[in-house]
């Protein structure tokens, strides 16, 4: 079952069991180790000092030692010491054996008095002298699995300062366990490094005043580690597999903490805990990987190519952290990038690749039809990436990606070059939205600029068309990017929008400004796509079906309606056609049955939130025309329809409902009620009644279920003062649909 | 002197021969059924936003989290409950100030739209992009989902939920065919979630003031910690409480005494939780939506068939990310005393049954074997003791006795009251006061005492 260790325990077990007989040829195998004092660079730039088991001449956790052997085999580990304080040897799971004569030996502990006199621990087994001192260490019989070899020396300081291996056992090759065969393999080596006891430790400082104990002072990590060294673009794959293949996996913690590693799309068999298989093998999407525990499980590689994400879901992924993958298939497909200029470049997404290139030529190689991203990041505060360029990396043409600023997302379906160039800006410069940008607007839009390092703050505002003054939206902000929240900044859209910058130094003068170059438009989410008045558009004959069809993206306050209105020319007013579902993208009309003398009509979509504020409206681009029907029956003059017909008008759609009074240009007495008069010749059940505070543009609900053709309306008294109020009178049917509507023609004041 | 009526139960101490079906199943007809509240359908449209949710000792903290559709947003995310088979689609729009995505282990996910990540795609933090996520829930079972993107800050900011796949033959209306994976070994009676997390309050004030820059998540130090997004006691109340509108969930578990009740536990933080039940063991039956099982055994409990590797235990350590099925039973064998109260002549007139043989009262779930024991201590006089608010006024299932003005009042049925929760005691306050934070009670009621579904 589970055990909780709460730390490194250097226990070796010196049992006599003796498990199945050991394979005729179990040889001694044998390692050469050096317990070495080295620094490890972090990917924020950090240094930290730790102490590594290293072999031959290379540096300490670079990489981590991964030892072989075969089940029945002797292990020997010949240790030369080069830290200044002793340290041994202990595998958990092994059975200790003298290293001279091989007999099974109990580890011998060693002890210290310390400064009260006190007998205390100070390592498991006998000990390696410190600055140079050597001596060997022996397993014998070794039993199959993935095992964690470690100092016991001291070891809630030099397991954390990174005196750790790797020991991988198996029965024979590519068989962990006895009938557990997998096709490749990957180690999965988690550790920590808390820098601040590290650092006391490489200077002498730990058990001082500086530095008592890490108990005392607290174990505080800060990196977090997979196979030596935290996640970054450059990482390696933790392995490369074939599809369909058994993948086993060995899951080690070094570290002091409880771990969670995950590959999220795969089903893990777990085979063994502490390299004693299990009966029964549960299978788990999650790893219980305490400290010091081991974990064998194995899986099968998807049938497709594709890099499999790993990370810890106890979350030890700051700055970078706890975070790998697998490749299953092989790269082929290469991304060259070119950085000119002060600032590199890096791949944000899997698998990485691209590593701060900066000035010079990186390469990296993908599987096919990966989508990788790229970060571009300034040297300076005065330096932006002023282009990137994408074009196939065989002939050179051009790909169209990463137009614009912000990262560049490259699709590998064949070689790419991407070419990153910065440029220094000597004063405060807008660098993106830099012109000629559609922006949906209700989006959040990152806005980037450039200035010198003595240009500490900066005031933001924009113009919403052209010659309208600038509007402050960021004040006093730091660094050289915002998140504009378009949304709440309630525009409405326009072709013609700039944005304007300010910078002060430190004392809060104004140092510089500037303003876009070139405007950017704010696009609607709502586009009325047929009829448009497009050049070449089908043409509408009238009394025939027509489609009505509008592009709707979804927007931040949900549209819950849409009315559709008609206009047959710009001396007829607007009628409604019908409330719509702005969703279903379209409505099926008949086009009234009287033609238009030229192209003259227009079709308008208004869309409403759920509390019947107006959230976007587009209107068709040009007016079009309704043709005569063809045939000898088409009228050809209002006036012949008028003779011959029922209409009673010469528009398209008759007014069936007309608001009387107030109408427009009237000026209401505020203390006395007013009365509403209108004229409806549908069939309507009741009438509802808004008005508008602001000329039309925002509508209050005003009355309802109003029965007969005149409302007396009792003017609150907040309304007196306002004098662009319009009323608006819609007839409703004995369920609610809407048959006709009218508003005042013009606005009116309210004394 | 205690009287002994004959009984005539049928005594079968041997393996039944026939079915040995639930003992809970005779329950099911008295009462409400619970189960888990969340969304249901197969498409789901998820915004990412900001906004405050309330804990116990009165605080606000900020969070990030998910709304589905135009529903509030929530802490946890909505609790999407889907159907095997079923091809589930998320999209995911982001009002936050950095690039979030979904993740969700244990089904192949494909993602389209926004940018890749590490994990997987992201949407940017534009308040347009749609990302789509499409997985097959190809097997039933509890699950979850997170942000896989800056994962150390977002899910500690609240960007995680819980995920229900029902095994196909489950009908909603229809408690008798409520089971987890499909067969008797995972049927239930009542349903409960508890999904495990915990918040560090000083990154949630920091990233609220924007300061994000001096957020270290590697000084996480949790001083909340929920069930269900919930902190103690607010675990305690309704769904739906009009007073956390972002915090839909409860945690309140009722039971009647015999019915076998579904616990799905899920790591939903980045600390592990001990989750412990007090009244009874459990079993857990599954891990990760895999039923613990060799083969499709199953193996004869007191709770009745569960799968054959299923652990019998009264904490179950929660994992980050893990998700973990169990199955309690309440019932009085083990007390040594007739949970009815065997000095009371009436009850002891009673006739007991027990046709399927597992030594249980088929109606009252009370422990044959114990029928007349009386109760082991004289309790002491009511001015010498305190109460509480779970006390009914007896000792005795389903009874309630005479208390002080003031008294009592959380137990309306008079069942017994015990507290789940996390063993790893500190985190049962909230910010440092006490009672708080991962804990909730649970009340087993007797048969035909009301369980608020």
């Amino acid at each position: 079952m589970k055990t909780l260790n709460a730390g490194f325990l250097g226990v070796a077990t010196s049992l006599l069991l003796l498990f199945a007989a050991p394979p005729l040829q179990a040889a001694t195998v044998t390692y050469n180790l050096a317990a070495t004092a080295g620094t490890v660079a972090m990917p924020d730039g950090a240094s930290v000092p730790v102490w590594g088991l290293v072999q031959g001449a290379n540096l300490p956790l670079t990489p981590v030692p991964v030892l072989t052997a075969a089940a029945g085999d002797d292990l020997l580990l010949n240790l030369t010491n080069n830290l200044p304080e002793p340290v041994c040897l202990t595998i958990n799971g092994q059975q200790t054996a003298n290293p001279a004569g091989f007999a099974v030996q109990a580890p011998t502990p060693v002890f210290f008095a310390d400064a009260n006199g006190r007998n205390r621990g100070r390592s498991f087994t006998y000990e390696t002298a410190a600055g140079g001192g050597t001596a060997s260490y022996a397993w014998t019989n070794l039993n199959p699995g993935t095992y964690l070899i470690g100092s016991g020396s001291h070891p809630s300081v030099q397991v954390p300062m990174g005196l750790y291996a790797v020991l991988k056992v198996d029965v024979a090759p590519n068989e962990a366990y006895p009938g557990e065969l997998f096709d490749s393999e990957a180690t999965l080596l988690f550790s920590e490094l808390d820098p601040v006891l590290n650092q006391a430790v490489a200077a002498g400082a730990y058990g001082t005043a500086t530095y008592p104990t890490a108990l005392k002072v607290g174990y505080k990590p800060k990196y977090f580690l997979l196979n030596g060294r935290p996640w970054s673009a450059s990482s390696p794959p933790l392995a490369s597999v074939t599809a369909g293949e058994t993948v086993l996996l060995r899951l080690l913690n070094a570290g002091l903490r409880a771990r969670a590693p995950i590959f999220p799309g795969q089903a893990l068999t777990m085979l063994a805990e502490d390299g004693k298989p299990a009966g029964f093998q549960p299978i788990q999407v999650t790893a219980d990987l305490f400290a010091g525990k081991t974990l064998d499980a194995v899986f099968t590689a998807p049938a497709n190519a594709g890099y499999l994400p790993l990370h810890d879901r106890a979350l030890g992924l700051s700055g970078g952290g706890m975070l790998g993958y697998l490749t299953v298939g092989t790269p082929t497909v290469a991304l060259d990038v070119t950085v000119t200029g002060p600032g590199s470049v890096s791949t944000t997404s899997l698998p990485g690749g691209i590593a701060a290139c900066a000035a010079g030529d990186c390469s990296a190689s993908y599987l096919a039809d990966t989508a990788v991203a790229l970060h571009a990041l300034p040297s300076g505060p005065d330096s932006a990436l002023s282009s990137w360029s994408v074009n196939l990396t065989a002939g050179g043409t051009p790909t169209g990606e990463c137009i614009g600023g912000g990262d560049c997302v490259v699709t590998l379906d064949q070689g790419k070059t991407v070419t990153a160039i910065f440029a220094n800006y000597a004063a405060t410069t807008l660098i993106s939205p830099n012109g000629g940008e559609q922006v949906p607007l209700d989006q959040t839009m990152p806005i980037r600029w450039a200035a010198p390092a003595d240009v500490y703050t900066f005031d933001l505002g924009y113009s919403p068309s052209p010659g309208s003054p600038f509007r402050m939206f960021a004040n006093r902000v730091a660094g050289r990017e915002f998140l504009w929240d378009l949304a709440t900044a309630n525009l409405r859209p326009s072709s013609a929008v700039r944005l304007a910058i300010v910078g002060y130094d430190a004392s809060g003068a104004i140092v510089d400004r500037d303003t876009s170059d070139t405007p950017f438009a704010l696009v609607s989410p709502l586009q009325l796509t047929y009829p448009n008045g497009a050049t070449g558009e089908a043409a509408i004959v009238a009394g025939d079906p027509v489609t009505i069809t509008w592009d709707v993206r979804p927007t931040v306050i949900p549209v819950v309606r849409g009315t559709l209105w008609f206009q047959a020319s710009t001396n007829t007013p607007w009628t409604l056609v019908a409330d719509v579902d702005p969703i279903l993208g379209s409505y099926a009309w008949t086009a009234p049955a009287t033609p238009t003398a030229g192209a003259t009509a227009r079709m308008a979509l208004t869309l409403y939130d759920a509390t019947g504020k107006v959230v976007a409206n587009d209107t068709s681009d040009a007016p079009f025309r309704i043709e005569p029907p063809a045939g000898p029956l088409a009228a050809t003059s209002r006036r012949t329809l008028t003779a011959t017909t029922t209409v009673a008008a010469a528009v398209a759609e008759p007014a069936d409902l007309v608001l009387l009074i107030p109408n427009g240009g009237e000026i209401l007495a505020g203390e006395i009620p007013f009365t509403i008069l209108w004229q409806d010749t549908t069939q309507a059940a009741t009438f509802v009644l808004d008005y508008s505070l602001d000329g039309g543009q925002n509508w209050q609900s005003l009355a309802t279920a109003i029965e007969g053709n005149q409302f007396d309306w009792i003017i609150a008294t907040e309304l007196r003062g306002s004098n662009a109020v319009r009323l608006r009178i819609t007839a409703v049917d004995a369920k609610d649909a809407v048959l006709a509507r009218d508003l005042s023609d013009a606005a009116f004041a309210i004394d | 002197m205690n009287s002994f009526i004959s009984k005539q139960t049928v005594w079968c101490l041997t393996l039944a021969a026939v079915l040995l079906w639930l003992p809970a199943g005779a329950a099911r007809a008295m009462h409400g059924n619970a189960s888990i509240a969340g969304v249901t359908g197969t498409a789901f449209q998820f915004t990412a936003k900001a906004d405050h949710i309330t804990t116990g000792d009165g605080n606000n903290v900020f969070f990030w989290g998910y709304a589905n559709g135009g529903g509030e947003v929530q802490y946890p995310g909505p609790t999407l409950i889907v159907n095997d088979g079923d091809t589930v689609t998320i999209t995911l729009v982001n009002r936050l100030p950095e690039a979030t995505s979904l993740v969700i282990p244990g089904f192949a996910v494909t993602a389209s739209g926004g940018q890749p990540g590490l994990l997987t795609r992201e949407a940017p933090p534009d308040g347009i992009t749609t990302v789509t996520y499409t997985f097959e829930a190809n097997r039933p079972g509890t699950f979850t989902y997170y942000s896989g993107t800056h994962s150390d800050l977002q899910v500690e900011m609240g960007l995680l939920g819980a995920i229900i796949v029902r095994p196909s033959g489950y009908v909603a209306a229809d408690p008798m065919s409520w089971t987890a994976y499909g067969d008797e070994r995972s049927a239930y009676d009542q349903e409960y979630l508890y999904l495990l997390s915990e918040m560090d309050l000083t990154i949630h004030k920091l990233a609220e003031q924007g300061l994000f820059d001096q957020i270290d998540t590697t000084r996480f130090w949790p001083v909340y910690w929920f069930v269900n997004g919930r902190t103690a006691p607010d675990t305690m109340l309704d769904d739906d409480v009009s007073w956390l509108p972002h915090q839909p969930y409860s945690a309140m578990t009722m039971m009647n005494a015999g019915e076998r009740v579904l616990m799905r536990m899920i790591g939903g933080g980045r600390d592990s939780h001990p989750f412990h039940t007090h009244g009874n063991n459990f079993d857990q039956i599954a891990r990760d939506g895999w039923l613990l099982d060799e083969g499709g055994g199953n193996r004869a409990a007191e709770v009745g068939f569960i799968p054959d590797k299923s652990v019998s235990d009264f904490t179950q350590t929660v994992s980050p990310g893990g998700t973990y099925d169990a199955i309690f039973v309440w019932t009085g064998k083990g007390l040594g005393w007739d949970i009815y109260n065997g000095s009371d002549a009436e009850h002891m007139m009673a006739v007991l049954t027990d046709a399927n043989g597992d030594g249980f009262d088929d109606t009252t779930f009370e422990y044959i074997a114990d029928h007349g024991k009386p109760f082991p201590v004289v309790l002491p006089g009511q001015q010498e003791v305190t109460f509480g608010a779970f006390y009914s006024g007896s000792p005795f299932l389903g009874a309630a006795g005479s208390l002080p003005p003031g008294e009592g009042g959380n137990n309306p049925n008079s069942g017994f009251a015990y507290m789940w929760h996390s063993h790893n005691e500190k985190e049962m306050v909230n910010n440092d006061i006490f009672p708080g934070g991962l804990m909730t009670m649970v009340i087993v009621d007797a048969p035909g005492g009301g369980v608020m579904p």
